[in-house]
């Protein structure tokens, strides 16, 4: 899964990943590079596994590595819009934040996902943005809105003043893919508060760019030489004072004769020295992994467009008597036999077919047995499960084993004694 | 010269005229070591840009003195030759003296319909892998000879990997906001160019077994090119990167890297303070004094100069006056001139420039700024500011033209045509940002006879020029060239040791 953000990473130029998982998968992604044949290098730091640690904590940790502005991806993206558009957008504004949204489709959304019925409560954000300048003007997810106040959006008016024209979208992915200067790092690893990036983070740094930024000269404000001044070091120091190396660009755009909006007294970028930007991409395609749902629709999407996200990546084609379509994509070792069918499916390596079989709208991971006679529709199969003669499943996901002449639809079959992370 | 020619192409040697000959010859030398600074300041001042001209060029005028040491004693030589030779049967051919210069190289920025020219570039392009552009749909064929490129943001960074070495960060930074108009006008780009440049050197290290008097320049190449990609190079930035590259090549070979790089940040520095900000505020005095209470001041487009000095006579010396600010399209800068004079509470006016004419009587003076000075006095500056220039002279208002002398120029120019740029089209036909108005010419690449022309600068006359106001005084235009010799004697003398 990892692969594909190091391959569109590896495609941007990137030469050096700093990874943060948990323990336990340390030796399988280190190994990916290897596997897949990636130029690039892996720098792994691992989390406890008892920890529960939200993406904010995770940057918290690294914080001695960042030298400089960082990209920050989640490893369930998968996408292959140009990501040099949107290094271009934060290079040339020099903005705190700046975001990757995606206009997608809205079948994605409501595709049918296997196991048990559950009512599906999009995750939807609210994304705020200016219509003459590429900005971010404000991002609220919906979860938040609904927990608050009863569907009611409030706009600060100092939004408004700045802001006269927002388009609000609700039907933008937020791909989780993040430039963020390094001084916005510092800021994340003094403020302990904040656990998540994308849910605590970023709106508020969202929110606070529109905050005046105190005035400079704070030597103005001792006025009396003789009484002893003990200055008092609070603890929290004012987001402001975090923001480095503005003094010379400011300089030059006060020589410079360029505004981005034009009709009110304010200079470029309103004067906020906090500035989040976000690039909305209206071609290409990018899909998180992040609910089942997105999973499925994902693998079937991307057999689809594999010649034109990964023009150098090849897929072998199976050499068996089976009758495999076209849309499907079978992993290395596995052994398909005679007389089964597969349709808009994804097998992973090491798999033993059975005869007979016919697979429909499948993913089936690494070292999964289907016996013969077996019917699967619109499922998943986990590692190492075993399928057993004469099952009819149908959008099940199946964890362990399924025996024989077992008829199911949308459950989630395993074992009593063990449990199944979904 | 022509005496010591003539002298050969008698012919037959008798002593006494070969006495006279050496006489002649020593005079000669002794005249050509006086005359040939002088000499060749006028030929360079004069000069127009052509292959065929054999003159004397500005070169030869930095290292002029030692030039006409070597040839006074390359002729001596010679006329000790000529002699002996002349003694044997042969008649002595025509010596010719020693040919200085060949005649002016002409840039490459202006040969962009010569083939090899390109070809050149194109190689010496990948050689750096810095990302090329490419050429234009539709020419406009009169200026065939300068670039025309389709400049959109995304095809510079395309195949610009995040984490290649010959580019720096810094500089690619830059690169897209010269490229995308955020950093504009003369002091903005200069000034951003030395801060990158600031930064490159930072993180520069010498590799082993090289210098870094002669890697550094080697390493800054490709930044240039890249720069010169984004948008064709100002020549407040052409005057930048020769002062670096000088000071470069001047760091002593002993010095560290830690030592060479606080030196050169120093400079730049240095050079920042004394030619912009210092410069600045003394032409701010200058100007002051010329503008008194109850003055109508026209100005045109955006100057950050011309900002300074209206702020400083209107705050500090506290002068009542009121600006005609004139504008053009596709740039609107004189809306954000506009906007910082309205926001100091300086009273003013806004108008097109077609309303130059309609404005003129009522002006008392006209404040301009300048893009560059050219050697011949002609002031290259944003386009219209000619036109405005001619209305003044015709309704005798005096012309003031506000330039540091960082920008400077030794390039001679008469009209616009020569050397120019030409700015993105579509600017042209999308005329008002925000409003999705459809623009009657939006097609206008599927019609196959039009062709759009957005020309950034305009050259104006020195005559329509009453002073210009630099920080070594008010003078008038044609005292450019000495200007620029004082200065470059004074970089001779600081350089050498």
């Amino acid at each position: 899964m990892i692969w594909f953000s190091l391959k569109m990473l590896e495609n941007a130029g990137f030469e050096d990943v700093l990874v943060i998982i948990h323990e336990q998968f340390k030796a399988e992604i280190a190994d990916i590079p290897n596997k897949y044949g990636l130029k690039i290098k892996l720098d792994i730091t691992c989390l406890q596994k008892n920890e529960d640690y939200g993406t904010a904590d995770s940057l918290r940790l690294i914080k001695d590595k960042i030298k400089t502005d960082i990209l920050v991806i989640s490893c369930d993206l998968v996408c292959d819009i140009p990501l040099h558009k949107v290094f271009d957008l934060h290079r040339t504004h020099q903005s705190s934040v700046t975001a990757l949204f995606s206009q997608t489709s809205p079948e994605v959304m409501l595709a049918p996902a296997p196991g048990p019925k559950t009512k599906i409560k999009q995750e939807r954000d609210l994304v705020g943005l200016d219509l003459q300048t590429p900005r971010l003007v404000f991002l609220v997810s919906e979860a938040d809105l609904t927990s608050e106040n009863e569907e009611e959006l409030s706009i600060r008016k100092s939004v408004m003043k700045h802001f006269p024209q927002i388009s609000v979208q609700g039907n933008l992915l937020d791909a989780h893919l993040y430039v963020i200067k390094k001084w916005v790092c510092d800021y994340i690893s003094e403020n302990r508060s904040f656990t998540m990036l994308k849910g605590e983070v970023l709106p508020h740094i969202v929110r606070k760019q529109f905050t005046k930024s105190p005035k400079r000269n704070i030597d103005k404000d001792l006025p009396n030489a003789d009484v002893s001044v003990i200055s008092l070091n609070t603890a929290k120091r004012d987001i402001f004072s975090f923001l480095v190396g503005d003094e010379e660009e400011e300089r030059i755009r006060s020589y410079s004769a360029w505004n981005d909006h034009r009709g009110d007294l304010r200079g470029p970028y309103q004067d906020h020295a906090i500035r989040c930007f976000a690039y909305v991409a209206k071609e290409g395609f990018c899909l998180r992994a992040n609910t089942l749902n997105n999973y499925c629709e994902l693998n079937r999407q991307v057999i689809k467009r594999w010649s034109t996200m990964f023009p150098d990546e090849e897929i072998t084609p199976p050499v068996s008597k089976a009758q495999v379509g076209v849309d499907c994509l079978i992993g290395e070792n596995t052994q398909l036999s005679d007389k089964c069918s597969i349709k808009h499916s994804i097998i992973g390596q090491n798999c033993n077919i059975g005869d007979k079989v016919r697979i429909t709208n499948c993913i089936i991971m690494d070292n999964v047995t289907v016996m013969k006679e077996t019917t699967l529709q619109g499922s998943i199969l986990m590692k190492n499960s075993v399928v057993e003669n004469s099952c009819d499943i149908k959008d099940c996901i199946v964890g362990h084993t399924v025996h024989s002449n077992c008829k199911s639809t949308n459950e989630v079959l395993v074992d009593a004694d063990r449990l199944l992370e979904i | 010269m022509e005496t010591g020619k003539k002298v050969q192409s008698e012919g037959s040697e008798k002593t006494k005229q070969e006495i006279m000959a050496e006489r002649k010859a020593k005079k000669a030398e002794k005249a050509a070591k006086k005359s040939q600074p002088i000499k060749t300041t006028e030929h360079g001042a004069v000069t127009i840009l052509s292959e065929s001209i054999q003159t004397n060029t500005v070169k030869a005028d930095e290292t002029g003195k030692s030039k006409a040491d070597l040839k006074a004693e390359r002729r001596q030589k010679q006329e000790a030759q000529r002699a002996a030779k002349a003694a044997s049967v042969t008649e002595g051919k025509q010596s010719v003296a020693p040919k200085v210069q060949q005649g002016k190289r002409i840039p490459d920025q202006i040969q962009a319909d010569r083939p090899s020219v390109e070809k050149r570039l194109v190689k010496r392009y990948v050689s750096q892998k810095v990302p090329q552009l490419p050429p234009a749909e539709r020419k406009v064929q009169l200026f065939s000879h300068l670039q025309q490129q389709e400049r959109t943001l995304e095809l510079l960074t395309k195949d610009l990997a995040v984490n290649q070495s010959k580019i720096h960060p810094a500089v690619i930074k830059l690169g897209l906001q010269y490229a995308s108009g955020i950093i504009c006008g003369s002091n903005a780009r200069a000034v951003a160019l030395l801060e990158a440049f600031k930064r490159v050197i930072s993180d520069y290290s010498t590799p082993e077994q090289k210098e870094l008097s002669r890697d550094l320049e080697v390493s800054l190449k490709p930044c240039i090119n890249f720069l010169k990609q984004c948008r064709p190079i100002s020549v407040s930035m052409g005057n930048v990167i020769r002062f670096l590259k000088r000071h470069i090549t001047n760091i002593p070979s002993e010095s560290t890297d830690v030592q060479a790089k606080k030196c050169l940040h120093e400079e730049i520095e240095k050079y920042i303070h004394e030619n912009v900000e210092l410069a600045g505020k003394t032409i701010c005095e200058e100007a002051s004094k010329k503008i008194s209470s109850g003055d109508v001041i026209l100005t045109y487009g955006y100057s950050s100069l011309l900002l300074q000095i209206l702020l400083k006579a209107f705050n500090e010396d506290n002068k009542k006056f009121r600006v005609i600010v004139l504008d053009s399209s596709p740039r609107s800068e004189g809306l954000q001139f506009l906007r910082r004079l309205v926001a100091f509470k300086i009273p003013s006016v806004y108008m097109l420039i077609s309303g130059a004419s309609y404005v003129m009587p009522e002006v008392n003076k006209v404040f301009l700024g300048a893009h560059a000075l050219l050697a011949n006095g002609n002031v290259m500056s944003r386009v219209g500011s000619s036109q405005v220039a001619l209305v003044a002279k015709a309704h005798n208002v005096p012309v003031l033209v506000c330039c540091e002398t960082h920008k400077f120029c030794d390039r001679v120019q008469t009209d616009s045509f020569v050397f120019n740029e030409l700015g993105n089209p579509d600017d042209l036909v999308a005329a008002v940002k925000g409003k999705p108005s459809v623009h009657s010419i939006a097609n206008w690449r599927e019609l196959p006879k039009l062709s759009l022309l957005n020309l950034t600068y305009d050259v104006m006359p020195g005559d329509l020029v009453t002073a210009v106001i630099t920080e070594l005084g008010s003078v008038p235009c044609t005292s450019v060239p000495v200007v620029l010799r004082v200065k470059h004697a004074e970089t001779v003398q600081l350089t050498s040791p």
